[in-house]
């Protein structure tokens, strides 16, 4: 019942949505029912994990199957709630948008597919739902036109091509073991050979990796999340990346296995999932420092966003309790901290109309809420405590240290530095600052949509406090698994390897604070200020006198990274497109137009024919 | 060496000949109206070609004009019949591509397959 | 029960009918073919049930085979006429609105004549008839590519004539070797008695067949005159043309390979052809500008990917093939007859000019991303699931050979998606820019006053709809649809004999 009523919702209010098209009221109140109602009937779920269900009717001889695991609730209980407070901040966001008549049904539709890939027990329906999620993904994306066309155009090519290397793979599963479902699978892996092996890898890895945005295959994100409805924005960058890895662990550790991948010992110790773990590394460090020098505000946090994909990665390869506890973990904490900072920055872009940072400053005084959502999740991205990014990112790095990957560790870490350059920068160029002439009437957002923005505040702080609440569910992934369950209390972990309490740790930070804010009280060097009694470089400045300085705001640096900024990416994207169609104009050119030549078409082939087929008779 | 030039080579020799000069002209000529009838030409061969299948030598036409003709005696009426219609289709094809290469003269100016070529690639 | 002999009488008797019809009433013609068409249509479903039990087999004139002409309806010869049936019904609809001159009287004759010799081509049983069969579609075909009268439709119905003819020439060749040497014409008494036949006159009838019927059925490289005769026609032709035409020669030509000559032997090189086929088609398409040589372009690939699937030498590869054709036919047929309006309403060929046209022609828009969803492959259109039951099917062969064949179909794909989704975005969203700054230059540079342009008219909406019903909820029926298409597979792969038609 709670199952079925996970498909049959959103279809009802894709029905909905499209008989109410104009009724804007009506569409809101049906769609936040629908997802809060989701959000029951998963909570509901809990309750009968293990259970399968079918299809009442087979497909080409197959029945298409769905089964409840752990990991399944986990996927769907993020899915879930982030939808549920996007469609709280929608409401009034989306209010008398252009194009965005069909947002709710594209945003269903693409829910809908989400649920397919996570629930589904074999490749069949797991590529079905795959196609539904990734078309899904692109119309919510393409929907806004103009620039988010030509964006969501790039995606598109990728996810198509992503999932064409899929179905390749699917099929050679298929042709060689004559079964679509995981289970069987999960058996013929155990005695499968290396070419096969090593092939069904690549193909597999290799195609999530796009969706899940793994370097180098990550640049069509950038501009396809950020150039849609800055709701869907924030929506599709805390989860949707996350299904392909959902792809990524489904192989590794349900079909493939960890054991199995092991066999693949490339040089000494270097395996498989170390190879996986370098292109993790790469994709913490390239995208990271892209962020850096972004100056649209969703573009940065896009950018920095595809890093912490690349956390998340290294965690899952990892392959202990630890790492793979952390991964799980993170992609949470990436879930709400992504999520509450895109939000905020969507708060502001409601009441200013823009996110360009170079046009922003001075916010804080007049949007404290998106300041001080913005501000937590910031300080989740950057890892630093007493947010849930902390918790998993400390949790990364010790596992990595312990399973001896320290090369890794400080890869990542050289990642971390220059996530916190880029959010010092989006905090500071949107609400630090002085405060433009043209902001000074702008009030904070109504309370409808700072209530998703404090709830997510709540849940990156809380979730760091009491680990232990998400790591129950994520120890029982693991048992499920057969990996060995991460060691958890409510408040952190406790093991030989070293102890994290994050109770202490959080309440040494508590104190800090109040000390700091006591030394500040007793100061008494405080004084009130309007923004813009200012000075700079010993000349006082008054609001005549704009002083911007958020435009090249890291230009040093720029200034040093230009000559190893190639774009090699976008340049072998352009090639690549160059070179089909110049082979397609190689190959239109065989119709030359000249009927003789045509006719010379004709009987060659029949000679070529008669020669090659004189063989076979 | 006397059994090779036997009437059925001499035939399909020469039905293959036509054929063979009707699609060099197609081929080769630029001229639309000879690769027209390039066309007609590797036609003819092949109804030779098809005629002559049914030829049995010594055997007369197959039609019940003499009394006592039994139909032993007569040659293959079927490859009459299937040629007799190949050269009807034959006719109506040429007369078509005739008059469209009227019509294109009248539009283009010209008969030289390599310079119309306006639609290509 | 109703004879399958109707099926190719009326059309025909209709199409001579029509001129004398219009010396009382001009435009009766109009109705007189859908008429016909519609008869057809209904003969079709009734006749289908009957011949999923059992084919039936008719003989002409009291001559029973193999001496005289008999037609065989099998599940193969009633499904594609109901194909092309159907189609032909629709597209006469289409045809009220889109063709307004005034020789509409042998636009309706030579339409009903094309009818007439696709269906004979599937119902008969005799080889020489095939030809003749063969050549009225295609002497109807070349008139009707060339109907609008101007200089592209007069070049492309040459060039399609010349190729036609050398093709026809080959044909006849093969008839005249077979007849030489076995005798006999009909194509189950050739099938008892081909495999006695030496090798080197079985290799030259194959390869004769092949090159010969294959310029009609588009396989490469005998289909160049495809792009130029299926993009200078009327819309309403070219979606015949791509809709039924080419796959009614290619099905032909594999019955006769597979259930007439047993050639196994040169599946596996035909396989390579289809997906050479393939490929040259889409990646031809890939920098084409010119919506209707997009759409012949893609043709051509879905072509070389209905080859494959009926090289796979399996029940499942065929029965895929022949859902491909369902959808193939449906899905072109919408995207020609919806591209004929945007031809008409904006006087462009170019497909960058259409840019948004969306918002002035919804219903013609939406229906063409569909199709083109339908013809890339995304579920849950019909297309995908005939394209996986091919993959599926060839990969079920477990060769290397074949899964590199069907990774090079993956491939064909996502060209194919690249280069229809980019239409897709230009009616929709506008052209694209290829700027560094990434923004869309919307508009148009051709000049066209795309406020003018106004709605197509319901004659043109409604077979688009219809067939856009197909191609949506196709995947409702696929359990019939693939009990249909395996009837089919199962009478292709049979070999035919004379003993079982008595």
């Amino acid at each position: 019942m709670a199952f079925s009523m996970l498909f049959i919702l959103p279809v009802i209010g894709i029905v909905l949505s499209l008989i109410f098209v104009k009724v804007d009221f009506l569409k809101n109140l049906i769609n936040l029912t629908i997802f809060g109602a989701l959000v029951y009937f998963n909570i509901l779920l809990l309750n009968s994990v293990g259970e399968t269900f079918k299809l009442p009717f087979a497909f080409l001889g197959q029945s298409l199957t769905f089964r409840v695991t752990y990991l399944a609730l986990y996927f769907s209980l993020m899915i879930n709630g982030i939808s549920f407070l996007t469609a709280i901040f929608s409401w009034r966001f989306m209010r008398e948008r252009e194009n965005s008549s069909l947002y709710y049904v594209w945003w269903l539709t693409k829910t809908l597919g989400m649920f397919g890939v996570i629930f589904s027990g074999d490749f069949l329906t797991f590529f079905l739902s795959w196609e539904l999620m990734s078309w899904g993904t692109y119309f919510v994306m393409v929907q806004r036109g103009g620039a988010a066309a030509k964006a969501s155009y790039k995606y598109l090519v990728y996810a198509i091509s992503s999932a064409m290397v899929l179905l390749a793979g699917i099929v050679i599963l298929y042709a060689s073991f004559g079964t679509f479902s995981f289970a069987e699978l999960s058996k013929a892996y155990s005695n499968i050979s290396t070419g096969m092996l090593i092939l069904t890898l690549v193909l597999f890895i290799g195609s999530f990796s796009v969706e899940s945005a793994v370097f180098p295959l990550h640049s069509w994100l950038p501009d396809a999340y950020s150039e849609t409805f800055s709701p869907m924005s924030s929506y599709l960058s805390s989860i949707s990346t996350r299904l392909g890895t959902y792809g990524i662990i489904l192989f590794l550790f349900v079909i493939a296995g960890v054991s199995v991948i092991d066999r693949l010992q490339i040089i000494g110790a270097i395996n498989f999932r170390y190879v996986i773990g370098v292109f993790a590394v790469l994709t913490i460090i390239v995208p990271t420092f892209t962020a850096v020098f972004q100056d649209d505000a969703k573009k940065l946090v896009m950018w920095s966003g595809i890093g912490q994909g690349g956390y998340v990665l290294l965690g899952i390869v990892s392959g202990s309790a630890l790492g793979i506890g952390g991964g799980m973990f993170h992609m949470m904490s990436m879930l709400t901290f992504e999520s509450v900072i895109l939000l905020s920055i969507a708060a502001v872009e409601y009441r200013t109309g823009t996110t360009n940072m170079n046009k922003l400053g001075g916010l804080i005084k007049k949007q404290p809420v998106a300041f001080i959502g913005l501000l937590a999740g910031i300080i989740a991205l950057a890892g630093i405590p007493p947010m849930n990014g902390f918790v998993s990112k400390w949790f990364i790095y010790r596992s990595l240290i312990l399973s001896g990957y320290p090369f890794l560790a400080i890869g990542a870490m050289i990642g971390t530095l220059a996530t916190i350059l880029a959010v010092y920068k989006l905090i500071h160029n949107i609400f630090l600052g002085q405060l433009r002439e043209e902001y000074n009437g702008v009030k904070e957002v109504p309370f409808d949509m700072q209530l998703p923005i404090w709830i997510l505040i709540i849940i990156v702080w809380g979730s760091a406090v009491f680990p232990g609440i998400t790591f129950s569910l994520i120890a029982k992934i693991q048992s499920s698994l057969g990996l060995t369950p991460v060691p958890y209390s409510l408040n952190g972990i406790a093991t030989s390897a070293g102890d994290l309490d994050m109770l202490v740790v959080s309440i040494v930070f508590v104190a800090g604070l109040v000390v700091a804010y006591m030394v500040y009280l007793l100061g008494h060097r405080r004084k009130h200020v309007i923004q813009y009694d200012n000075y700079a470089a010993g000349h006082f400045l008054n609001k005549d006198i704009p002083y911007n300085y958020n435009a090249h705001f890291y230009a040093g640096m720029e200034h040093i990274f230009e000559p190893y900024r190639k774009k090699i990416i976008a340049r072998s994207e352009k090639s690549l497109a160059a070179l089909t169609g110049t082979i397609g104009d190689y190959l239109r050119h065989i119709y030359t137009g000249n009927v003789s030549t045509y006719a010379y078409y004709i009987v060659a082939a029949f000679v070529i024919g008669a020669i090659v087929l004189g063989g076979v008779f | 060496m006397s059994n090779l030039i036997t009437i059925e080579n001499i035939v399909y020799l020469a039905s293959f000949g036509l054929i063979l000069i009707g699609l060099f002209i197609v081929f080769s000529d630029k001229n639309l109206v000879k690769l027209v009838i390039g066309l007609d030409i590797a036609e003819t061969g092949v109804n030779i070609l098809l005629v002559s299948t049914g030829y049995i030598q010594g055997k007369t036409a197959p039609i019940f004009s003499r009394t006592g003709l039994k139909a032993s005696q007569m040659v293959d009426p079927v490859p009459q019949a299937l040629v007799l219609t190949a050269i009807v289709i034959g006719f109506g094809v040429t007369a078509l591509a005739l008059a469209l290469v009227v019509r294109l003269y009248q539009k283009t100016g010209t008969l030289d397959v390599s310079e119309i070529r306006g639609l290509k690639w | 029960m109703v004879n399958p002999i109707l099926l190719i009488i009326i059309p025909l008797a209709t199409a001579f009918f029509i001129p004398l019809l219009a010396i009382v009433w001009k435009n009766g013609s109009r109705y007189l073919a859908l008429l016909a068409a519609l008869a057809n249509v209904l003969i079709g479903i009734k006749l289908l049930p009957y011949v999923l039990e059992k084919p039936i087999h008719v003989t002409i004139a009291g001559f029973k085979a193999p001496i005289g002409i008999d037609l065989l309806a099998g599940p193969l010869g009633i499904v594609f006429s109901l194909i092309i049936s159907i189609t032909g019904f629709l597209v006469l609809i289409y045809s009220i609105g889109y063709i307004r001159d005034e020789s509409i009287n042998k636009y309706y004759t030579l339409f009903l004549l094309l009818l007439t010799g696709s269906t004979g081509m599937v119902l008969t049983n005799d080889i020489f008839n095939l030809f003749v069969f063969f050549e009225i579609l295609c002497i109807s075909s070349y008139i009707l590519v060339a109907y609008n009268r101007d200089e592209h439709g007069l070049e492309a119905a040459i060039k399609y004539l010349v190729l036609g003819s050398v093709g026809s020439l080959l044909f006849l060749i093969a008839i005249a070797i077979i007849y030489l040497k076995l005798g006999t014409l009909n194509m189950a008494d050739i099938s008892d008695k081909f495999d006695a036949l030496g090798g080197s006159y079985r290799m030259m009838v194959v390869v004769l067949i092949l090159s010969g019927l294959g310029v009609e059925a588009a396989i490469f490289p005998l289909n160049s005159w495809l792009p130029d005769a299926h993009s200078s026609a009327p819309s309403s032709i070219s979606a015949l043309l791509s809709g039924f035409v080419i796959e009614v020669a290619l099905i032909v030509v594999m019955k006769l390979v597979y259930s007439v000559f047993h050639a196994m032997q040169v599946l596996n090189a035909l396989a390579v052809v289809g997906v050479i086929t393939l490929l040259v088609g889409e990646f031809a398409a890939f920098r084409q500008e010119n919506i209707k040589r997009v759409l012949a372009y893609s043709s051509i690939g879905q072509v070389g990917l209905i080859l494959l699937a009926l090289s796979i030498n399996s029940k499942a590869g065929i029965s895929a093939a022949v859902l491909q054709i369902i959808n193939h036919t449906a899905s072109k047929s919408i995207l020609f007859l919806v591209s004929g309006y945007f031809i008409l309403k904006t006087g462009s060929y170019r497909y960058s000019d259409y840019s948004g046209i969306a918002k002035r022609m919804p219903v013609s828009s939406l229906l063409f991303v569909l199709a083109a969803l339908s013809l890339i492959g995304v579920p849950p259109f019909l297309g995908f699931f005939s394209k996986l039951q091919i993959v599926m099917a060839a990969a079920a062969r477990g060769s290397t050979f074949y899964v590199s064949l069907v990774s090079l179909v993956l491939l064909g794909t996502i060209v194919e998606g690249a280069y229809f989704l980019r239409i897709a975005q230009v009616l929709y969203f506008g052209r694209q820019q290829d700027t560094d700054s990434g923004w869309l230059e919307t508009g148009n540079a051709a000049g066209i006053d795309m406020e003018s342009v106004g709605n197509a008219p319901v004659s043109a909406v409604i077979p688009v709809l219809l067939l856009g019903i197909v191609v949506v909820f196709g995947f409702l029926f696929l359990t019939n649809l693939n009990g249909v298409t395996g009837s089919i597979a199962g009478e292709i792969t049979r070999a035919l004999s004379l003993a079982s038609l008595f």
